[in-house]
């Protein structure tokens, strides 16, 4: 066997002494020569002459796959070089084993070509994994699209309005889920479990557990029939436990597929939708069933959910009935929500001042050590809902001490209706103190009306993703934060994790990624009134007390 | 067609969008009994799964033939409705959407029962409309699988890539000389400090090697016309003066007698007129400033190789695409001719963009950090942030990078000067993505000074050092402090791309940058099919996510390219060799030279060329005769509309012929963005303001209608038909004079011009014209927009 011939890529990334790792490698007898950077004109020149020049086989100790973009594979016949990812090593030690490593184990093969499956697998059928979907379906792929719950949507379909243009969610949401369940190439698969991904890039085995739903999807017609008769009265979780729901529903109005499920946890077999359904679709000794996929690519859209606000207790969500979280606050203001858009509190009082709390969870190292992005917008997008609701309605905007909001005095045209601020009272208002304390004493302000405080509650990893992080064959990294993370290099390859074959959307990777994209959207707004340093007491433009969050005397 | 009509008319109550000011029942009660209304039911959302079910459930039982949805504007659900009546078996032209949303509630909340008036019109004029559509049919051309990408920064090197990957064949133009884009200026980027030279340098590399990619560097694209599938552009490119024959000895440079800043290095170092733009860039060689070479002719026989040619050429390629990427980037805002001028005055202030090149080692100083004109490193360095971000006039954005650039800066510069104190001004620290927080957490650990407050000035002492005043806004109190050094976090402003507007007719919003179709579910799309964005030209993004947006692009080109052919819609244009007189007048107004002559002498009639055919109309609007038939928007669908919008009361309204492009979009956008006006106004859509046929007008002034606003996009250059804004232009003002011999008040016919994103401009027009209606005898003064 002819000796390998080792070239070293003298990166400016490399954490370890290249001069070192070369005299090194040298005293091991082996022919090594150190190259400027082998991505620059330089080096790739060097190496060109090099591999022209010398027959026989190379060992280039560069950077991964996912950097280099395929460089070296261009230049010369791919059985001939191979690479060593040398950035993945942080002491000399490590890498020189690596690369003795290398140059003993026998040159590759010519790579095999295996056939790749053409279908692709999407995780998640919030608006990421949708849109994917689509755009993979128009390509000619055939994509299964899966989702543990009953209906395609997501968190997009409990919003009311987004921002920045107050469009309706669910209005352009629909028309998309609409289109993904009649896309001839999309396989909609709900309210389905991931068991185990198996295989690699180009042939992954998937199997799925097909939960029961006790209704035939093939029969049933979402007419709504069996939900009248039913007994059983459980709170509507896709309406955040708001609004009551019978225990055979279909999951939301505009759900997709519109199909009835029955919650078999409150069920009591009294079989009376089985006498009301007309098609015969409703089958109460419905097993789960599994099923297996064979796919060439996975794409992970699994989102994110809201964090749990309940944990920072002086805040008293689910203590005080008045304060809610901000996605519950969008089925309270949704026209399709438990309230049919009315602007009133849970216990039904009209909402005459509202207040929000930013940063609940993020930015905070006991719960969520980075910003979620999207909650100061959010909230502002919300201000602006309740005022349209409740126009002469007073609304506050508690923000952190160094959070986005306010500052600007003038926010983009299109939150400030004209007829709205001849009516004096156009904008929320903004007060810069950290929230430290909501008592239920909202009650005895001087104010008439009752408060509803929505906290804007952030993002985290969703639940489920724990257990898929960890499947056989997977190498995703999972920071601390669980969210799921590119490979090396945070810029190549945003989409890309280490596992090859992957594909990351929306929430699950970025928060801005298609559904939640931050809009560049600046409000500020001079403070009204004193707002006094740590937070004790923060007052209204009016000069009352808005919040009762941080006086003793409330407490 | 003798089919008998049967129409299916169905109201959306959107939630409380429209039901909130409308009454959907009341509508329906109203319009149920109209003629050839066979179905007309309200639904809570119309395009929601169950609606769409009622919909396909009821044309099969009563045999609909047409379809009236009242609901949204058509740019939104159009689409979906069109697919339902596909899917239904009817022809989707035979869809009529009625906007009572964003041209109805949306835009009268304060109104609700002229709102519910006005909805109950605007549905009749839908009606009348539906009764005469006739089905079209589609065209199926082909399409050239080849890729256009404009500029050579990191998302346009991710998309290239992408592109080329999947085996089609990609062109990339670049006005610079050397790929990389701004990347080329950064050292070190954000969150995770690896230099920037091993992120885009691979990528660069790659594309130069790639065989399926063609750069073409020092680039213009100069003309674009086509449409998706097929885009004939002109790309004008300077050849380089030196050839590839360089080795870049560098013995050209020694003998230049020119010196000029270097831009690269931020104006902190000379360079000469022969240059290497960046020396780890790709193509790799010596360039020459052609503005500053003053072709002394000393370097040709210099070089040892012959590589210089100081004879500048220019070439022409005329190239054709299937598709294009815009990737055309930012430019770091510039505190010159700011109101931060006065303080970028001394040498040491300096802004973020000048500290990345102190901070690296091919830099001016070679890795040394000097404020210019020192010898020794700083003791005192100051941040502020929000230069050229968020003001109140101007840059009114967030650029969203300075915060992290700030950050990361200030850990290098406490890492390396472990004595130096460095303070950091802000307004708001945005650290709004994932690892961006924690570098704000470790800046904290690192001692880095963090300080609220505006900065108001920024002045040289005595002694030559800087000094800060700035509100501190936790202790109330205003500070005063003396640094060595002080660096701008500048923003991020639209790049030179912005300048292909003209070229391209992609809308650009009010900040500068391209307008994507919609913000949250077209972001990577612009509203000219084929026409994609990536990167930091459609507004302020880090890296990350230009590459990420690339990467969208890119896939949207591929799906595209997965067929050989794409479907064009059926809106073209038809001569009727019965009318046509053969006056050549339509030959000659059209834009696209989509019209022959056929026959000769009294003979010769005109002939559409349906394949090259855009459906503008122009020559429908032109036509004496009355030969030309537009498809989709007939005269006598729109003669019918007329009608039936001045029905009743017309004195009292305003008769809006809007452009689909321009002028309707910036009426939806009213809508969006809630701007109320007048409900006198009745909006009829056609495809551009060059269609309006003089003959429509004066019906609408017979009728009785109290103005007619004739509205397109702005001229000269952003009509979507290359020039039927102009055409309209010439012909109302032609028409201005005809009525007033006729004895009408001219001032009743109003021209503006309306783009996409003037829903405020909109909102002024028809304020304006509504305030005329009220007060007919006051002198209004002349409309100066016209």
């Amino acid at each position: 066997m002819a000796k390998v011939k080792i070239i070293v890529c003298q990166c400016p990334e490399l954490a370890l002494d290249a001069q070192a790792l070369v005299s090194w490698l040298e005293r091991g007898g082996a022919e090594v020569q150190l190259l400027p950077p082998l991505c620059t004109p330089d080096g790739l020149m060097q190496l060109r002459t090099r591999l022209a020049s010398q027959t026989g086989e190379w060992l280039i100790a560069a950077c991964g796959p996912e950097r280099h973009a395929g460089l070296f594979q261009r230049l010369t016949p791919v059985a001939v070089v191979r690479v060593v990812d040398l950035l993945a090593y942080q002491d000399l030690e490590s890498a020189v084993a690596a690369l003795t490593l290398a140059q003993s184990t026998p040159s590759q093969p010519e790579p095999s070509i295996a056939p790749v499956s053409p279908e692709v697998l999407i995780v998640g059928g919030g608006v990421g994994g949708c849109q994917a979907a689509l755009d993979l379906a128009r390509g000619g792929h055939k994509v299964y699209l899966v989702d543990r719950a009953l209906s395609i949507g997501g968190i997009m379909a409990q919003l009311d309005k987004t921002f920045p243009t107050l469009d309706c969610s669910i209005c352009i949401l629909g028309p998309k889920l609409v289109e993904v369940a009649s896309h001839p190439n999309i396989e909609l698969l709900t309210y389905v479990g991931i068991d185990r991904i198996a295989g690699q890039t180009g042939h992954f085995v998937v199997d799925l557990t097909l939960k029961p739903r006790y209704v035939d999807m093939t029969k049933c017609v979402g007419c709504g029939s069996c939900t009248e008769v039913c007994p059983i009265i459980v709170p509507s979780r896709w309406d955040l436990d708001l609004k009551p729901s019978k225990c055979i529903r279909i999951w939301f109005a505009q759900a997709v597929p519109l199909r009835a499920a029955i919650d078999k946890e409150y069920c009591i077999d009294c079989q009376l939708c089985v006498k009301a359904c007309e098609h015969q679709a409703i089958n109460l000794a419905e097993e789960p069933q599994s099923r297996q996929l064979t796919v060439g690519a996975i794409i992970l859209a699994t989102g994110a959910r809201p964090f749990d606000p309940s944990i920072k207790s002086e805040y008293g969500y689910g203590r005080i009935p008045t304060v809610v979280t901000n996605l519950e606050y969008e089925r309270i203001v949704c026209a399709s929500g438990p309230t049919l858009g009315g602007l009133v509190t849970p216990e039904g009082r009209p909402v005459q001042r509202l207040a929000f709390i930013q940063c609940v969870g993020s930015r905070d190292r006991r719960f969520l050590p980075y910003c979620s992005g999207y909650c100061c917008t959010a909230s502002i997008k919300e201000a602006m809902l309740a005022l349209e609701h409740q126009p002469d309605g007073l609304v506050f905007i508690n923000v952190g001490n160094r959070c986005c909001i306010p500052w600007n005095p003038h926010c983009p045209a299109f939150f400030w209706p004209g007829p709205a601020k001849a009516r004096r009272i156009s904008r929320p208002r903004y007060a810069r103190a950290a929230a430290s304390r909501l008592g239920s004493s909202i009650c005895s302000m001087p104010c008439k009306a009752k408060s509803v405080a929505p906290e804007a509650n952030n993002l985290s990893p969703d639940n489920d993703r724990g257990r898929r992080g960890r499947r056989p064959g997977r190498k995703l990294q999972r920071p601390g934060r669980r969210f799921f993370d590119g490979a090396a290099g945070h810029f190549l390859g945003p989409q890309r994790p280490g596992g090859g074959g992957h594909l990351f959307f929306g929430h699950c990777g970025h928060f801005l990624i298609r559904g939640y994209r931050p809009s560049p959207f600046a409000a500020r707004q001079p403070p009204h009134g004193p707002v006094v340093g740590g937070g004790r007491v923060a007052r209204g433009a009016g000069g009352s007390p808005f919040i009762t969050l941080c006086r003793r005397s409330d407490l | 067609m003798d089919e008998e009509v049967r129409i299916g008319l169905y109201i959306c109550h959107c939630g409380l969008n429209i039901a909130g000011v409308i009454s959907p029942e009341k509508l329906v009660a109203q319009t149920q009994d109209l003629p050839q209304v066979v179905i007309c039911r309200h639904h809570l959302y119309t395009c929601s799964e169950a609606g769409q079910r009622e919909i396909l459930e009821d044309i099969e039982q009563h045999g609909l033939n047409r379809l009236v949805i009242a609901a949204c504007s058509p740019k939104l659900h159009e689409p979906t409705f069109r697919r339902l009546l596909i899917e239904a078996g009817v022809n989707p032209y035979l869809l009529e959407m009625v906007n009572i949303r964003e041209h109805c509630s949306w835009v009268h909340m304060q109104e609700p029962e002229a709102a519910q008036h006005k909805a109950l019109e605007l549905i009749k004029m839908g009606l009348a409309r539906v009764r005469l559509a006739r089905p079209l049919t589609e065209r199926v051309v082909p399409l050239y699988r080849q890729a256009l990408v404009i500029g050579g920064g990191p998302a346009g090197l991710r998309a290239a890539l992408d592109i080329a990957n999947a085996g089609f064949p990609v062109t990339l133009v670049e006005c610079q000389p050397v790929l990389g884009g701004m990347a080329n200026a950064l050292h070190r980027t954000f969150p995770r400090g690896q230099t920037a030279l091993s992120l885009i340098n691979p990528m660069m590399a790659a594309v130069s090697l790639h065989p399926g990619i063609k750069v073409l560097t020092n680039s213009e694209v100069k003309e674009v016309s086509g449409h998706v599938g097929d885009f004939q552009v002109t790309v004008r490119q300077s050849l380089p003066m030196i050839n590839e024959d360089c080795d870049r000895c560098g013995q050209c440079l020694e003998v230049c007698p020119i010196e000029v800043p270097d831009e690269r290095q931020q104006g902190l170092s000379p360079r000469k007129a022969i240059y290497l733009p960046a020396p780890h860039a790709f193509p790799a060689s010596y360039v020459i400033d052609q503005e500053h070479c003053n072709r002394c002719g000393l370097c040709v026989p210099a070089c040892p190789r012959q590589a210089i040619d100081l004879a500048a050429q220019e070439v022409e390629h005329h190239l054709r695409f299937g598709s294009m990427v815009l990737a055309t980037g930012f430019l770091p805002f510039d505190p010159q001719g700011s109101r931060y001028e006065s303080w970028v005055a001394f040498p040491k202030v300096i802004t973020t963009v000048a500290l990345e090149r102190l901070l690296a080692p091919d830099g001016p100083t070679a890795g040394q950090v000097q404020a210019p004109g020192e010898s020794t490193p700083p003791r005192e360095i100051a941040f502020i942030l929000c230069v050229g971000s968020r003001e109140e006039e101007g840059h009114r954005y967030c650029s969203r990078v300075c915060c992290p650039t700030a950050l990361r800066q200030a850990l290098e510069l406490k890492s390396r000067l472990p004595q130096a104190h460095v303070r950091i001004y802000y307004r708001d620290m945005r650290t709004t993505k994932k690892d961006w927080e924690a570098l704000y957490t470790q800046a904290r650990e690192a001692g880095v000074l963090f300080i609220r407050g505006q900065v108001h000035e920024v002045r040289a002492d005595q002694d030559g050092r800087v000094i800060i005043r700035a509100d501190n806004e936790l202790f109330q109190t205003v500070s005063a402090d003396k640094v060595d050094l002080a660096v701008l976090a500048v923003g991020m402003v639209p790049g030179r791309g912005a300048a292909l507007r003209e070229v391209l007719k992609v809308p650009i919003s009010d900040d500068g940058f391209f307008l994507e179709a919609h913000p949250k579910l077209r972001p990577l799309e612009t509203v000219l099919d084929g026409i994609y964005l990536a990167g930091a030209c459609q507004g302020p993004k880090d890296l990350s996510e230009s590459i990420t947006s690339a990467s969208g692009a890119a896939a949207k080109i591929l799906s595209l390219f997965a067929y050989e052919t794409i479907t064009l819609d059926g809106i073209v244009c038809e001569i009727d060799p019965e009318k046509c007189i053969g006056c050549e007048t339509c030959f000659k107004e059209c834009p696209f030279q989509a019209i022959k002559m056929v026959g000769a002498g009294k003979k010769q009639k005109a002939q559409v060329i349906e394949a090259a055919c855009k459906g503008c109309g122009v020559c429908a609007g032109a036509c004496p005769a009355g030969a030309v038939i537009a498809r989709g928007f007939t005269d006598e669908m729109i003669m019918a509309q007329i009608d039936a919008a001045l029905a009743d009361h017309p004195e009292d309204k305003i008769l809006a012929f809007c452009c689909n492009w321009c002028s309707y979009a910036g009426a939806d956008f009213a809508g969006v963005s809630r701007l109320q006006y007048s409900p006198a106004v009745r909006i009829i859509r056609y495809m551009c303001a060059g269609r309006v046929h003089q003959k429509f007008i004066l019906r609408a002034l017979a009728q009785g209608a109290g103005r007619v606003l004739i509205s397109g996009c702005h001229p000269p250059g952003d009509c979507h038909y290359v020039s039927g804004n102009l055409r309209a232009l010439a012909r109302i003002e032609k028409l201005k004079k005809k009525l007033v011999k006729k004895g009408i008040d001219p001032q009743r016919l109003r021209l503006a011009w309306v783009s996409a994103t003037e829903g405020r401009n909109f909102q002024q027009v028809i304020n304006e014209l509504a305030a005329e209606l009220k007060h007919p005898t006051e002198d209004q003064p002349q409309a100066s927009d016209g």
